[in-house]
C-alpha cells in the first residue's frame, strides 16, 4: 500500500538521505511514496522503463535477471537504506533486473524525475547525490564479482 | 587539437561532454608509458588518479582473499590473482574508483604489454566538478553507466558459468540490446560461433573488428562480448597452444633426435603451463642427481581439449614432466605410456617422435602378437625404462594404468611400476608426486602437484619378486598414502 509523501524522519531512516540539505530533503519527501508490500510482490521488471528509486527501510529483496525462460537469483538485499532500481539515473533508463520481496518490506520510492529537479536546481549537490547513487552500484558489482569468483562450477549464484 | 583533447574527445567514456571540459581536463592531463609487466596500481591502494588507456594492453585482476599472495621456499606457483578483465580498446577508462568512495583502487592493474595511458588526478577531477557543476554532473552519470555495465558483465558472466554457457550469456546479452543493434550486424553470429570450437577464432575475429570499426552500438557490445569471453579467449589461448605443441612434435625434422624433440617439447609446454594458474609444493624432496622412477595419479583430460586428429595431449603428466622435472634437472624425463591402437594415428605419431617407452594395455597388435608374448612384452618394457633409468634419466610413470576425474582419483595402483624399480641396479628411487584438477578446464580452476618424500622399494617389500609381499605392500600401505596425498593436492588447490 503506497502513502502520498512520507515523514521526514522516515526518510533520515534512509542513510541515503542523510547529509543533504533541508529544502532538498523535503521536496525528495514530499515525492516519495512508502510502499508496504507482501512477500512475492514484484517491485520492477527487468526491462521496463525505469522510472523510480527504491530503498529499503524493512524486509529483504531478491534480485534476478531473466535468462532464457528462468529467473536466475543473483542476490538478496536484507540492508535498511539499500537502493534499489539505480538504472532511473542512466540512459537507457531501463531496469536491468526484476527485484521481488522475499518477505514482507518496506520501501521508500523516489521518482527519477523527482531527483532530476533537484539536479537542475542544485548541480552541485546533484554531484554529491549521483556519487552517493555511483557507490552503491559499485558496490552491488563488488557483490557480484564476488558471487563470481567464490561460486563453484555449478550450483547456486545467489549471493 | 591537442592529443590530450583528442583522446579525450575520442573516448567513449567522455562522449557527450560539453567541449570546454574536455578542453579544460587536457590542459591538466598527463602521459603515462609503462612497460610489460608495471603495476599501475593495487588492490586497495588509495586511488588518487583515473585514466584512459590510449594504446597497448592492461590487465585488472583480483585478490578474492584480499590478501595478496605470497609464496614460500620450496613451493611455486603461477599468479594468484584471478583474472577479471583485459583492457585493450583505446579510450576505456582505468581506475573509476578514484571517483567513487571509499577511494580504493578495486582491482589491481598490471600493463599486459607496453601500454600508453591518459591520466587525469582525482583532484583535478573533483576541482573542476566544482567550477563546472555541469560537469560534474556529467562525470558521475558517466561513471554510473560504466559501472553499471561492469556490474551487468559480471552478472552475465555469472550466468555463464552457472549454466557453463559462454554462448547463452552472449544471447542474452545481445537479446536485451536489441534494438540498438542493427539486423545485419555481424555480433548476432556470435552465440553461433561459441558452440564450436572450431569456430571460436572467427567470434574473436568479429568482436576485434568491430571493436574499432562498428558504430557506436557495435563497438560497445563487442568490448562487452570481449569482457565477457575472456575465460573463452584465454580457453582458445590454451587450445590453439595445444594444437602446436602437438605439430611440433608430430611434425619434428627427422634431423631432431628425441631426446632433442623432448626438451622442445618441455619448453613448450612450459609457456603453456605458465599461463594457468598452479600451485606445486614439495620440491625439497626431489633428489638429486636424476634417474629416479616418479609415479603420480593419472587424471583423465577435459573434453574440450580434444584436438581435430581426436587426440588429447595427457596434461598432468605432462606439467609434471616439464614444471617439476625439466625445470628443476634441465633434462626431458621419458614417459611411460601405452601403446598406440591401430587407429589412433595421433597419439602414436606424438609418442614415437618422443622415444617414450611403451607398456601394452589390453590391445595386442595381430602382427606382433604373432612374434611376442605378454611376457616378452613385459621384458621389452623393463628393459627399455631400465636402460633410462641407468642412463641417469628420470622416468614418469602412473600405475593406475588408466586415468580418472580428480574426485575418484587415485585408482587401484598395479605393480608394474614398482617391478620396474626392482629390475634396476642400482635401485633407484620412486618419488611419489599427486596431482589435481588437471580433468577440469585449466583456465577456470587452479591445478596442483605435491612432491612426497622418495623411497626405495627394498625398505618396504624384502623380495619383491614375492608377487604377495608387494601387493600388500601396494595395497595396504601405499595406496591409502596416495589416497592422502590427492586429498592434500586437492586442499592445495583450493587455496588458489
Amino acid at each position: 500500500m503506497a502513502e502520498r509523501g512520507v515523514e521526514l524522519e522516515r526518510m533520515m531512516e534512509v542513510p541515503f538521505f542523510r547529509g543533504l540539505p533541508q529544502w532538498a530533503l523535503v521536496e525528495l519527501a514530499e515525492q516519495a511514496r512508502e510502499d508496504r508490500l507482501v512477500a512475492g510482490t514484484v517491485i520492477l521488471h527487468q526491462h521496463d522503463a525505469a522510472r523510480d528509486v527504491h530503498f529499503l527501510l524493512h524486509g529483504a529483496v531478491q534480485i534476478l535477471m531473466q535468462v532464457a525462460d528462468k529467473d536466475l537469483l543473483f542476490a538478496v538485499l536484507r540492508e535498511p537504506g539499500q537502493l534499489i532500481g539505480w538504472s532511473a539515473f542512466r540512459p537507457p533508463f531501463r531496469y536491468t533486473t526484476t527485484v521481488r520481496c522475499e518477505e514482507d518490506s518496506a520501501l521508500i520510492r523516489v521518482s527519477g524525475a523527482a531527483f532530476e529537479e533537484i539536479f537542475e536546481r542544485d548541480p552541485p549537490l546533484g554531484y554529491e547525490i549521483l556519487k552517493r547513487v555511483a557507490f552503491s552500484v559499485a558496490e552491488r558489482f563488488e557483490g557480484a564479482r564476488a558471487t563470481l569468483h567464490g561460486m563453484p562450477r555449478r550450483g547456486p549464484v545467489s549471493g | 587539437m591537442t592529443p590530450e583533447l583528442e583522446t579525450l574527445r575520442a573516448s567513449p567514456f567522455f562522449h557527450g561532454f560539453a567541449v570546454e571540459d574536455l578542453e579544460w581536463l587536457a590542459t591538466r592531463s598527463e602521459w603515462r608509458d609503462v612497460e610489460t609487466g608495471v603495476e599501475l596500481f593495487a588492490q586497495g591502494e588509495p586511488a588518487s588518479s583515473f585514466s584512459l588507456l590510449v594504446s597497448g594492453n592492461v590487465k585488472l585482476s583480483f585478490d578474492v582473499n584480499g590478501s595478496g599472495f605470497a609464496g614460500s621456499g620450496g613451493d611455486r606457483a603461477g599468479s594468484g590473482l584471478d583474472p577479471l578483465q583485459t583492457i585493450s580498446h583505446p579510450g576505456y577508462p582505468i581506475g573509476w574508483s578514484a571517483m567513487i568512495p571509499p577511494y580504493a583502487y578495486r582491482a589491481t592493474a598490471t600493463a599486459a604489454e607496453p601500454a600508453r595511458l591518459l591520466t587525469l588526478e582525482r583532484c583535478a577531477l573533483e576541482e573542476h566538478a566544482e567550477a563546472s557543476p555541469s560537469f560534474g554532473l556529467d562525470l558521475m552519470r558517466a561513471l554510473i553507466t560504466l559501472v553499471g555495465d561492469r556490474l551487468r558483465a559480471t552478472r552475465l558472466r555469472i550466468v555463464a558459468r552457472r549454466y557453463d554457457d559462454d554462448a547463452l550469456a552472449i544471447r542474452e546479452l545481445l537479446e536485451e540490446s536489441g534494438p540498438r543493434l542493427k539486423a545485419g550486424s555481424p555480433l548476432h553470429r556470435l552465440p553461433h560461433y561459441l558452440e564450436s570450437r572450431l569456430t571460436l577464432a572467427d567470434a574473436f575475429h568479429v568482436i576485434d573488428v568491430l571493436k574499432s570499426d562498428g558504430d557506436a552500438a557495435e563497438r560497445e557490445l563487442s568490448a562487452l562480448c570481449e569482457d565477457l569471453l575472456e575465460n573463452v579467449r584465454r580457453e582458445l589461448w590454451l587450445y590453439q597452444s595445444l594444437q602446436r605443441i602437438y605439430d611440433s612434435v608430430a611434425g619434428a625434422s627427422p634431423r631432431l633426435d628425441a631426446r632433442m624433440v623432448r626438451e622442445r617439447n618441455m619448453r613448450e609446454f612450459q609457456e603453456l603451463f605458465r599461463g594457468t594458474r598452479y600451485r606445486i609444493t614439495g620440491l625439497e624432496n626431489l633428489p638429486e642427481p636424476p634417474g629416479h622412477l616418479f609415479v603420480m595419479n593419472h587424471l583423465k583430460n577435459h573434453p574440450e581439449n580434444l584436438l581435430p586428429n581426436k587426440f588429447i595431449l595427457t596434461l598432468d603428466t605432462h606439467f609434471v614432466s616439464s614444471m617439476i622435472l625439466f625445470e628443476r634437472y634441465g633434462q626431458a624425463p621419458v614417459r611411460v605410456i601405452r601403446k598406440s591402437r591401430p587407429d589412433e594415428y595421433g597419439h602414436q605419431s606424438f609418442y614415437d617422435r618422443l622415444g617414450y617407452v611403451y607398456v601394452y594395455s589390453g590391445h595386442v597388435d595381430p602382427i606382433e602378437d604373432s612374434a611376442t608374448s605378454a611376457e616378452s612384452r613385459r621384458r621389452l618394457f623393463l628393459d627399455a625404462a631400465g636402460s633410462y633409468l641407468e642412463a641417469g634419466t628420470n622416468v614418469v610413470i602412473c600405475p593406475e594404468g588408466t586415468s580418472t576425474s580428480t574426485e575418484e582419483s587415485p585408482l587401484r595402483l598395479h605393480p608394474g611400476a614398482f617391478e620396474l624399480a626392482a629390475h634396476v641396479e642400482p635401485e633407484p628411487l620412486i618419488v611419489p608426486i599427486a596431482v589435481a584438477n588437471f580433468d577440469k578446464k585449466l583456465t577456470r580452476v587452479t591445478t596442483s602437484a605435491v612432491v612426497h618424500e622418495p623411497f626405495r622399494l627394498s625398505e618396504s617389500v624384502r623380495d619383491p619378486s614375492d608377487r604377495g609381499a608387494l601387493l600388500e605392500f601396494i595395497n595396504n600401505d601405499l595406496q591409502p598414502r596416495f589416497e592422502a596425498w590427492v586429498e592434500e593436492a586437492v586442499t592445495l588447490a583450493e587455496r588458489g
